[in-house]
């Protein structure tokens, strides 16, 4: 399986991972081939790029830190709640919520040392579902990464997953709007935080630092950010680190008259913030726990020969193993071979071949 | 981008107006430059159009002031932009020819 | 093993596609893979191209496998097994590989490899392997195996021989004076970095096109000093490369015998000036020296462009700036010193022009400022990792623009 951007799918390529809309509802499976009128969807929809299957370069896995059942049963849950505050309801399921939250924590600690390797392929139009989903899914690995215990991670990501639940409130018409918001719209805007913290501190039983997520995930570590300018230790530790799990998952989706970023490109940034809008300990965990080259991306190597990414790991980061399948000349080679480039010193990656 | 070289004598002196940029593809022409010195004291490369020089470029330079300074023909590089004084400031070009040569543009 | 007939018939069937082998065509290879197989019945055969594009070393002309259905990936092993040929320049004859650390994958206790470097005056062209999992019983039997493998393996030096050169003479001659350059510059930077307690380092060439002359080396001087000397020789070529390699054993001996950066540098350029001036050519070189308990950099430059510092506490960039008249400017010069001292978490970055004059394809260089930038971003990597960081956001910045010069990079991190 390999990533391959929406401008170079080709009709007849075999879907790799199947495409969810907002509820989670299949938009195209797995397995299924394209065809033109598939690829126009897609670029209807927003979507930048698929995962496809290719026989030729032999099968290449893409797991998921967390399995798609539960992926999905979180965003339809996200969904539920946020639609019926949406609807004055002040009141939601919270067993509903944990119940979602204990399944996702217990998958990412049976698998301690994985790194995040899959592309969050996400509709335009559900962006703060599978936003919330995505988010609540890094802040725990970071927490998991950090020592966290399960009382703690199971506020952590209650917190996460419900961090923008202030935004139910906020006008859909200005939440996909295009342009910059104006000075008025931004300050409506920014009391989403305000707004989802109200909401969930009077949810009984949610734990009360949870809801601190809502009200400081907008907080800079140097305290710049909004709506309280509170500053370093300040802000509440889940916060801090739901505010590098949203940054670096809104950087690496793209959305509107945004392309997105690629992962290396994503951590880089938030490195360069540490300290500055983000917590640099927090920063130093989660750097761990992404893979900056994941699995199905495709390199160039400074032989001239390309390759896919086939497995990551957290030791060595920027050595993935791929497997070589076009050479210098152009041509495939048969059958691929493989190259562990921590092995391999000679080696390395040139560049990203976006295109595919 | 080429490089192009005006010439022009007054009396003995030799003026070559050099714009666009002077790297391994344009070298030749600046040695070149320097092929009919006789009758000549004093020869003064103007640079006020020149954008980038590599390494082989300031090579270049280099053989074009020695063999000058061989034959005791003054020469002298004016208007030379900052970031172009700076790379051939960095190779100590100013200290081997002598800070006298050098003319930077004024801003 | 095959009698002596058809030992001599498999030669000639080899010989025979071999002379038969057209322009750039390489299917041939494929041919012989085959037939090799099937006549030495062995699980698989390959055959590797030696080159010297992007500084690695071997191609892949033709692998062929006798049965479908292994319980390890024989075609994953192929490239362990020649790359380390490649690497350590030796032959693994009727090698097995059961718990040979170099292969990375399921110990196979009845898996052989025969990996034979294919090599002529030159050089190493190639390397051919044979893949089995029969043990070969008796005494004989091994020899005969082997001196049929050596026989075949001096057809293929000729063949690929011919293939390379074929396809050489294709793109003008001048390709094969780079190649030889390249090979040349390639042998002179450093394979082995010392390893230090306390300080990582990492090193990166990539040649470009045409070859330039860039040079680089690190040396432990004594068990608490560590020399890193960096320069570039004005021109490309085999001319810059092989003053590259003037300059490497120049500095190396300079270093040896002075414990001071300026004195050694100052002897570089009072042993080269005289041939240097003389063809009106010179080398920028800048040459440190850093105590490793002390944590001091002590440092003096011939015209090189200054390494950056990254500060670690104050996130800011200090280039070591430092002039001095490049190799081969003034005669008997005396160079000057200086020097920092580094702390925790610190960079420096020691490179050449061609990293910050690399262009895109609308002309624009990569600049000076987006490397200190990096340099920030890529802060809490190891220097190893902060150079593969830096080569691909390099490498996605240029694209697939054409780069005339080399790029050379070194980097030194104070871990602890």
């Amino acid at each position: 399986m390999r990533v391959i951007s929406i401008e170079n799918l080709e009709p007849g390529m075999e879907i790799g991972r199947t495409v969810h809309g907002a509820n989670g509802a299949i938009l195209l499976a797995a397995g299924v081939n394209l065809t033109p009128k598939f690829i126009n969807r897609l670029k209807e929809w927003g979507i930048t790029a698929i995962y496809i299957r290719d026989e030729a370069i032999g099968d290449i896995e893409v797991d998921d830190v967390v399995s798609e059942k539960t992926r999905l049963e979180a965003l339809k849950v996200t969904k539920e709640v946020m639609s019926k505050i949406k609807l004055n309801s002040d009141f939601f399921d919270i067993q509903k919520v944990n119940d979602v939250v204990d399944n996702i924590i217990n998958e990412l600690l049976a698998n301690r040392d994985m790194v995040v390797n899959v592309l969050d392929i996400r509709t335009i139009n559900d962006f703060t579902f599978g936003h919330s989903v995505s988010v609540a899914i890094l802040s725990i690995i970071t927490g998991i990464a950090m020592g966290y215990d399960n009382t703690k991670l199971g506020k952590l990501a209650a917190g996460a997953l419900l961090h923008d639940i202030g935004k139910s409130k906020f006008p859909e018409h200005l939440l996909n709007k295009v342009d910059p918001l104006n000075e008025e719209e931004e300050k409506l805007f920014q009391r989403h935080t305000i707004t989802g913290f109200e909401i969930l501190k009077n949810i009984k039983d949610f734990s009360l630092a949870a809801a601190h997520v809502a009200l400081q995930h907008h907080e800079r570590y140097d305290g710049t950010g909004y709506p309280r300018q509170l500053k370093g230790e300040e802000i509440n530790e889940f916060a801090r680190i739901v505010t590098v799990a949203d940054i670096y998952d809104k950087m690496t989706t793209s959305i509107v008259g945004r392309p997105r970023c690629m992962p290396f490109q994503a951590i880089e940034i938030i490195m360069a913030n540490r300290g500055i809008f983000l917590d640099p300990e927090v920063v130093e965990h989660f750097m761990n726990i992404i893979a900056l080259f994941p699995v199905g991306t495709t390199v160039l190597l400074n032989s001239g020969e390309k390759a896919i990414v086939i497995q990551t790991a957290r030791k060595h980061p920027t050595r993935p193993v791929v497997r070589v399948f076009i050479d210098r000349d152009g041509k495939r080679i048969t059958p691929p071979y493989e190259i562990n480039l921590s092995y391999s010193s000679n080696y390395f990656i040139n560049r990203v071949i976006e295109e595919g | 981008m080429p490089l192009e070289i005006e010439s022009r004598i007054e009396k003995d002196m030799m003026i070559q107006k050099m714009s666009g940029v002077l790297d391994i593809s344009t070298v030749e022409l600046l040695h070149n430059s320097i092929n009919y010195l006789c009758e000549i004291t004093k020869v003064i490369y103007d640079f006020d159009n020149i954008k980038f020089i590599d390494s082989t470029g300031v090579g270049g330079i280099a053989s074009v002031i020695r063999e000058c300074q061989k034959n005791k023909v003054t020469i002298k590089i004016n208007n030379i932009s900052p970031e172009v004084f700076e790379v051939l400031d960095i190779l100590g070009l100013p200290e081997i020819f002598g800070e006298e040569t050098f003319e930077v543009k004024q801003i | 093993m095959l009698n002596e007939f058809r030992q001599t018939q498999l030669l000639y069937r080899v010989c025979s596609l071999l002379i038969k082998e057209e322009q750039d065509n390489h299917e041939v290879f494929n041919q012989i893979a085959a037939l090799l197989c099937q006549e030495l019945g062995v699980i698989g055969s390959s055959i590797w191209l030696a080159t010297n594009q992007g500084g690695v070393g071997l191609q892949r002309l033709a692998f062929f496998q006798a049965r479908e259905e292994l319980s390890y990936s024989l075609q994953n092993l192929d490239f362990q097994a020649a790359d380390l040929v490649n690497v350590q320049g030796n032959g693994l004859i009727l090698h097995n590989i059961h718990n040979d650390e170099n292969f990375h994958e399921v110990r196979r206790d009845d898996l052989w490899v025969t990996a034979y470097p294919l090599k002529n005056k030159s050089g190493l062209i190639g390397v051919f392997c044979i893949w089995d999992n029969c043990y070969k019983h008796t005494h004989q039997e091994r020899e005969d195996f082997v001196s049929l493998i050596q026989k075949v393996g001096s057809e293929l030096t000729n063949g690929l021989y011919n293939y390379k050169h074929y396809s050489l003479a294709d793109h003008k001659r001048i390709k094969e004076e780079l190649e030889t350059a390249r090979r040349i510059q390639f042998d002179l930077m450093p394979r082995e970095l010392p390893f230090l307690q306390g300080t990582s380092i990492g090193v990166r060439t990539i040649p470009a096109n045409e070859v330039g002359g860039d040079y680089l080396d690190i040396f432990l001087t004594n068990s608490k000093h560590l020399g890193i000397a960096i320069g570039d020789v004005m021109g490309k070529g085999i001319p810059a490369a092989l003053w590259m390699a003037m300059t490497k054993v120049a500095m190396r001996t300079a270093a040896k015998d002075y414990n001071q950066p300026h004195i050694a540098v100052s002897q570089v350029n009072s042993v080269l000036f005289p041939d240097l001036s003389r063809q009106g050519i010179f080398v920028t070189l800048f040459y440190a020296l850093y105590d490793l308990d002390k944590k001091t950099l002590l440092f003096s430059n011939a015209g090189h462009l200054p390494p950056l510092l990254y500060r670690s506490k104050t996130r800011k960039i200090e280039p070591l700036q430092l002039k001095g008249a490049y190799i081969g400017g003034v005669e008997n010069k005396i160079y000057q010193i200086s020097g920092v001292r580094l702390e925790k978490g610190d960079i420096v970055l020691f490179y050449t022009d061609g990293l910050i004059e690399a262009l895109n394809s609308d002309q624009k260089q990569f600049g000076i400022e987006k490397v200190a930038e990096l340099l920030n971003s890529n802060a809490l990597y190891d220097a190893s990792q902060i150079i593969d960081r830096l080569i691909v956001d390099l490498g996605q910045f240029t694209g697939d623009y054409y780069q005339t010069d080399d790029i050379t990079l070194a980097v030194l991190k104070v871990e602890s």
